[in-house]
C-alpha cells in the first residue's frame, strides 16, 4: 500500500507542488499530475530527472520517497494536485534511453560560451514541446551583439499583454446577450472574466512602472556621452 | 542493420573506417560527430537540421558520391541547437529506407558517444597502438557494455606488425590490425574509398574482411 501526501505552494504565478510518498514494501507507482496546466518537472543536464514525463512521475518507492514539480496552473483546478494511477511489484529492466544516456553521462552539446559572440542563443524544447524563452533573454544579456529593438522575452510579455487587452474590449464593446456569450467563450468562461481582469490591473501597475523605469534609463542614455576617441588614444 | 564506428580517443581514424565500412557494406555513413565533423558536407541539409527538426533524415542523405553520406554541420552553434534524443529516430528512419547505416560517433565518453551506440546493433571499436588510445579505448569499450551494443571487431589502426592477443583479450573482441598504408592516405585526398582506389591493397583486404565479419553478426 503506497501513501501520498501533496503539498502546493504558489509564488509568482507558479505553483510547486511537493509529494510524499509513502511505502512499506518496494513499489513501482505512476503518480499522474491533476492540475489544468502544464507539468514542469525537475530537470538533469536539461532533460527531465529520471522517472519524469509531461503527464507525472513514474519509479519505485521503498519507504519514503519525496518529489517535486512546478506547474503554472492554478492549485484549486482539482482538488488534489496528484494522484497514484497504477501501483505493481518493480521490475528488473533497466531504462535505456537517450535521455538516460544524457542525464548520467552529460550532454555532448557545446556549452554556450563556446558558441560566437552574437549568435542567438538555442531554445530549449520542454517536455510538451512549447519552447522556453532564449537563455540570452533570461540572462538579460545579448551575448556582445549589439541588439536593435528591445529583446524577445520583453516583446513576447508585451504581445501577451496586447492579447489580453484585445479580449477585455471584446467584452467591454459586448452590447447583446448573444455577442456577451461569445466574448466569454472566447476567453474560457465566466471564471476566466475574472481572473483576466485581476491580470490586466497587475499588468497596468507593471507597464506604468516599466514606464517610469524607461523613461529613467532612456534620460541616463542620452545624457552620457562616451569619450570613444579620448579612450582610444589612451589605450 | 545499423553499426557504430566509436573510440574513446579523437585522431585515431575512426571517419575513414566508418568511410570505407559503408561502401564496403553499401551503406549510408552518417557523421554522427555534431560538434566536430569529419566527414565531408556538401550543400543541403545536414544532421544537425535533421536533429533540429528542421529536415527529415532521409533527405538528408546525400547520393551520388561513392558512399551515400549523412554529413554533418561544422558550427558550434548548429551543434548546440539539436536535440540529441532525436538521433535514435533519425538512424532508424535512414536504416527503413536504406538498410544499412555505418555511424561515425563522437570521440569521448558523454552522451553524444552513447546514443549513436545505444541505436546500433552492433560496434566496431577503431584504436592506435599506443597507450593513450588503447585505454581510451577500454573506456569506450565500457560504454558500448553499459548501452548493451556487441562489439563486433577492434580495428588497430596504422599499427605495425605486432602481438594483437592481449588487445584482443582486454577489449574482448578479436582485433583486425590495418597497417599504415599510401593507398589509405591516397585514397582519402581523393574522396574515394580504398576498395575503389587501390583494391588489391591490404587496407581494401581488411576492410572488406570487417564487413564480413559485421556481416555474420547480421545473418
Amino acid at each position: 500500500m503506497v501513501s501520498l501526501d501533496c503539498h502546493t505552494t504558489t509564488a509568482g504565478g507558479v505553483t510547486l507542488v511537493t509529494l510524499r510518498l509513502e511505502s512499506e514494501a518496494a513499489t513501482h507507482v505512476r503518480v499522474a499530475h491533476r492540475l489544468d496546466g502544464a507539468l514542469w518537472p525537475p530537470r538533469r543536464q536539461g532533460v527531465p530527472a529520471a522517472g519524469w514525463d509531461k503527464n507525472g512521475f513514474e519509479g519505485v518507492v521503498d519507504g519514503t520517497l519525496a518529489l517535486g514539480y512546478a506547474t503554472p496552473a492554478d492549485p484549486d483546478t482539482a482538488e488534489q494536485p496528484a494522484r497514484i494511477v497504477e501501483t505493481r511489484p518493480p521490475s528488473d529492466d533497466g531504462d535505456l534511453s537517450p535521455e538516460t544516456l544524457i542525464r548520467e553521462f552529460g550532454a555532448g552539446t557545446p556549452p554556450r560560451d563556446a558558441v560566437s559572440p552574437g549568435v542567438p542563443a538555442t531554445t530549449v524544447a520542454d517536455v510538451d514541446g512549447t519552447e522556453t524563452g532564449s537563455e540570452s533573454a533570461v540572462r538579460g544579456d545579448d551575448g556582445g551583439g549589439r541588439r536593435e529593438g528591445p529583446p524577445p522575452a520583453v516583446t513576447a510579455w508585451l504581445a501577451a499583454v496586447e492579447r489580453r487587452l484585445g479580449d477585455a474590449e471584446n467584452l467591454a464593446s459586448a452590447t447583446s446577450l448573444d455577442d456577451a456569450t461569445a466574448a466569454v467563450a472566447g476567453v474560457g468562461g465566466a471564471e476566466e472574466v475574472q481572473s483576466l481582469q485581476e491580470q490586466l490591473a497587475a499588468d497596468g501597475e507593471a507597464l506604468r512602472a516599466l514606464a517610469r523605469e524607461c523613461d529613467e534609463l532612456a534620460d541616463r542614455a542620452e545624457a552620457v556621452e562616451v569619450p570613444v576617441e579620448t579612450l582610444a588614444r589612451l589605450a | 542493420m545499423i553499426v557504430a564506428v566509436t573510440a574513446g580517443k579523437g585522431g585515431v581514424g575512426k571517419s575513414t573506417v566508418t568511410f570505407n565500412l559503408a561502401a564496403e557494406l553499401d551503406a549510408v555513413a552518417v557523421d554522427a560527430d555534431l560538434s566536430m565533423a569529419d566527414l565531408p558536407a556538401g550543400r543541403g541539409p545536414d544532421l544537425h537540421d535533421v536533429l533540429a527538426g528542421r529536415a527529415e533524415a532521409v533527405e538528408a542523405v546525400h547520393e551520388g558520391g561513392p558512399v551515400d553520406l549523412l554529413p554533418c554541420g561544422r558550427s558550434l552553434a548548429g551543434a548546440r541547437g539539436t536535440d540529441p534524443t532525436a538521433l535514435c529516430d533519425a538512424l532508424d528512419a535512414v536504416e527503413r529506407h536504406y538498410g544499412g547505416v555505418v555511424v561515425d560517433c563522437p570521440a569521448g565518453l558523454r552522451s553524444d558517444a552513447g546514443i549513436p551506440l545505444l541505436s546500433a546493433d552492433a560496434c566496431v571499436l577503431v584504436t592506435r597502438p599506443t597507450e593513450t588510445a588503447i585505454s581510451d579505448a577500454l573506456r569506450a569499450r565500457e560504454l558500448a557494455r553499459a548501452v548493451e551494443t556487441p562489439l563486433v571487431r577492434v580495428v588497430l589502426n596504422r599499427a605495425p606488425e605486432m602481438e594483437t592477443a592481449s588487445i584482443a583479450d582486454a577489449l574482448g573482441a578479436p582485433v583486425l590490425r590495418l597497417p599504415e598504408s599510401e593507398s589509405v592516405a591516397r585514397a582519402q585526398r581523393t574522396g574515394q574509398p580504398v576498395a575503389t582506389q587501390a583494391p588489391a591493397s591490404t587496407a581494401a583486404e581488411q576492410f572488406e574482411r570487417l564487413a564480413a565479419a559485421v556481416h555474420s553478426v547480421r545473418s
